[in-house]
């Protein structure tokens, strides 16, 4: 049977089925579906990756491979005026522990102790703490921290840091101050000089491969700031000279303390100051127990006699009293609204005492009863202008200011006592100031300790002619009848006033307990220094300035004066044909 | 047409290349750079190590203690000192005082 009406005829050829033929069936349909759909969940996934969540996943490629490295800056140097380093800042590490992953053994943490320097079991301890991190120990040396990494304990981490180092020691201890282990300035010049002496870390993006090592730089984040050196006035060698005199006459006095400033005359730079006892600040326990205070900027003290030139100057330069004239000095003592007021030793001759023999043998009573001339405000504001009652602006920080009280409180006995150096405090360096006004012809220097090219600004105190008669009498202290003949200096001619001041304790003046102190100037003919000394309490029975303080002024003026190569302008005895050398010398202009 | 396209082919191809080989040479120099870098910060460190060394070396109290303790120098005392006049007299002065010039 055949179906001849439909069938193809046997032998034509099929036609060629559609598209819509093709893909009309559901099967096909379906897949097509489903081949579209699939594509358009990769697409919207896509678009989902790129635009949705780009940052988020750009930020954990970039975490995996990018990495912020620190450009380490260092703090700056402190130089001496020479250039001689006092303090830099050297690398070292900081040993990191994260307790969780730390795996040693007993020997290797013992190992790890004995590099440190610390008992095994404190390691332990922190090894075993419960924090995230612990630091074993901060800047240790590059050497140590080699050798810390070489045990490869897992867990331990190096950090980069600085160490802060002072080649002078204890020499210059108290002046340069400290930094923390983070080389931040804490104490001293590091202190108040920490924003100029201070280095910016810097940082720059890199990539990295597997391993962390850096296989592409992705730019500077930021520039490093490397410190800036900050140079000093001080001489390194004139504060050796200094320190190790005041050390011998501290120790020899078997004082509480002392210190010692030396300053240029012209300039007002400080060439050296020093304190004792002293500390390392290498060594930061020691700094820690006050070590590092630095009296002669930040204590105060009574100046004692060294006050009374201001006061005949002050009484000269105002016309109330003539150079020539004799004043009685009533018996050695004098009473005023009911309190005496006494010298230790007889002054002058017949009941009077010329004005040079007040000042060359620091007579209490003849200076009161010259102070009894000036009214309270003169009297105040000479001693404001030589730079009583504000701090002496050294920059360095914690400079006490001293204290003078408004002239308006002033009672007689009080301007009487303050006349030759009670009831008005002074630090050191202020006292060494004020006498800047007598070596430069009545005008008082700024001092600083940074170097100022030899220009310090000066402000005038006194007439040059007030200076001219005060030089003499300051000189005469320092001869043989004077206060302190142990001040003197071979071939130079020196001027200067002991003080010696009774400490107050509580609200009384206590014998037994006193400050010794000497300030000078030299050489006379042109002065170029000026040093003040103060001995805090001196134990061996001498306690006057001329006895304690003078010994130490003379070396170190002498010492200072050879360093500097400064003509002689005095004669030197025993040397036959000396007087006339120096005589040609001076006349040479020195 | 076809030989436009070879061209780009090739021009891509010679780009991957290049754009592979540049990428590897860079972070070699990057490699070196980071080697170079930490050598210079090295030696900077070693540059401030020396010269910490010699002020330490040269303090002066450690020259005063060296001079002191190695070869017996000591400071003189005042009371010995003298100063003298090095300086040349005159020849006329001299031959005035009976001289030979």
């Amino acid at each position: 049977m055949t179906r001849a009406g439909n069938s193809p005829m046997i032998g034509q050829r099929r036609a060629k089925p559609t598209f819509a033929e093709r893909f009309s069936g559901w099967r096909v349909q379906l897949v097509v579906f489903g081949l579209l759909a699939g594509f358009a969940v990769l697409v919207g996934r896509g678009v989902y990756l790129q635009v949705v969540q780009h940052d988020d996943l750009t930020k954990r490629g970039d975490a995996r491979t990018l990495r912020d490295v620190t450009v380490p800056a260092h703090r700056g140097r402190i130089l001496d005026r020479e250039g001689a380093v006092l303090a830099s800042s050297v690398p070292a590490r900081g040993i990191l522990a994260f307790p969780d992953q730390v795996e040693a053994d007993e020997k290797q943490i013992a190992s790890l102790a004995q590099i440190l320097g610390q008992r095994t079991a404190d390691v332990k301890k922190k090894l075993n703490s419960d924090r995230d991190v612990v630091y074993l120990a901060r800047s240790v040396s590059t050497e140590k921290a080699d050798a810390v990494k070489a045990l490869k304990i897992p867990g331990l981490s190096l950090q980069n840091e600085f160490k802060r180092e002072y080649p002078s020691q204890e020499v210059m201890g108290q002046v340069l101050g400290i930094t923390n282990v983070d080389d931040i300035g804490q104490e001293g010049i590091e202190l108040s000089q920490n924003e100029w002496l201070s280095g910016k870390h810097g940082a720059r993006r890199v990539m990295i491969d597997r391993r962390g090592g850096v296989v592409e730089e992705q730019g500077s984040i930021r520039s490093p700031q490397q410190g800036r050196d900050l140079q000093l006035s001080l001489d390194s060698r004139v504060q050796h000279i200094a320190f190790r005199e005041l050390k011998r006459g501290v120790e020899a006095n078997r004082a509480k303390g002392g210190a010692a400033v030396v300053l240029d005359a012209k300039s007002g730079e400080i060439l050296a100051l020093v304190n004792y006892p002293t500390a390392d600040p290498s060594d930061r326990s020691a700094a820690a127990n006050g070590g590092l205070r630095n009296r002669a900027v930040a204590d105060l003290f009574e100046p004692g006699s060294t006050m009374k030139p201001f006061t005949v100057a002050t009484a000269i330069d105002t016309g109330v009293l003539k150079a020539s004239e004799q004043i009685a000095m009533t018996g050695g003592q004098y009473t005023l609204t009911g309190a005496t007021i006494r010298d230790s030793h007889s002054v002058g001759s017949g009941g009077y005492a010329s004005v040079l023999e007040i000042v060359q043998k620091s007579s209490n009573v003849g200076t009161a009863r010259i102070a009894e001339r000036l009214p309270n405000e003169l009297m105040s504001r000479y001693l404001q202008r030589a730079g009583f009652g504000r701090a002496p602006q050294t920059g360095f920080p914690g400079e006490a200011h001293g204290r003078l009280r408004a002239a308006q409180t002033w009672r007689p006995i009080e301007k009487a006592t303050m006349s030759y150096g009670y009831g008005l405090s002074v630090n050191l360096v202020q006292l060494a100031r004020a006498y800047t006004a007598f070596a430069n012809r009545g005008s008082l220097v700024d001092v600083t300790l940074f170097k100022n090219g030899g220009v310090g600004r000066q402000a005038r105190v006194y007439s040059p002619e007030t200076t001219q008669i005060m030089l003499p009498m300051l000189e005469r202290a320092t001869h043989r009848d004077g206060t302190a003949p142990q001040s003197q200096v071979a071939g130079y001619r020196v001027a200067g006033k002991t003080g010696t001041a009774k400490k107050l304790t509580g609200a009384t003046y206590v014998d037994g307990r006193y400050v010794a102190s000497f300030v000078g100037l030299a050489p006379v003919s042109n002065p170029r220094y000026v040093i003040a000394v103060m001995i805090d309490e001196p134990s061996t029975g001498l306690f006057y300035g001329g006895q304690v303080a003078a010994p130490v002024f003379s070396q170190v003026m002498a010492q200072t004066l050879r360093l500097f190569e400064v003509p002689f302008d005095a004669p030197t005895p025993g040397v036959p044909g000396a007087e006339t050398a120096v005589a040609a010398i001076v006349r040479e202009g020195n | 047409m076809t030989k436009v396209n070879l061209l780009l082919a090739a021009l891509v191809w010679i780009s991957a290349f290049v754009l592979v080989s540049t990428q590897y040479r860079v972070r070699q120099l990057t490699v070196e750079i980071n080697k170079q870098r930490d050598f210079a910060y090295q030696l900077d460190n070693d540059r401030t190590k020396s010269t910490l060394a010699q002020s330490r070396l040269s303090t002066p109290s450690r020259v005063e203690t060296t001079a002191r303790d190695a070869i017996g120098m000591e400071l003189p005392d005042p009371q010995k000192t003298r100063i003298v006049d090095l300086r040349v007299e005159p020849v006329s002065t001299a031959v005035a005082q009976g001289g030979r010039p």
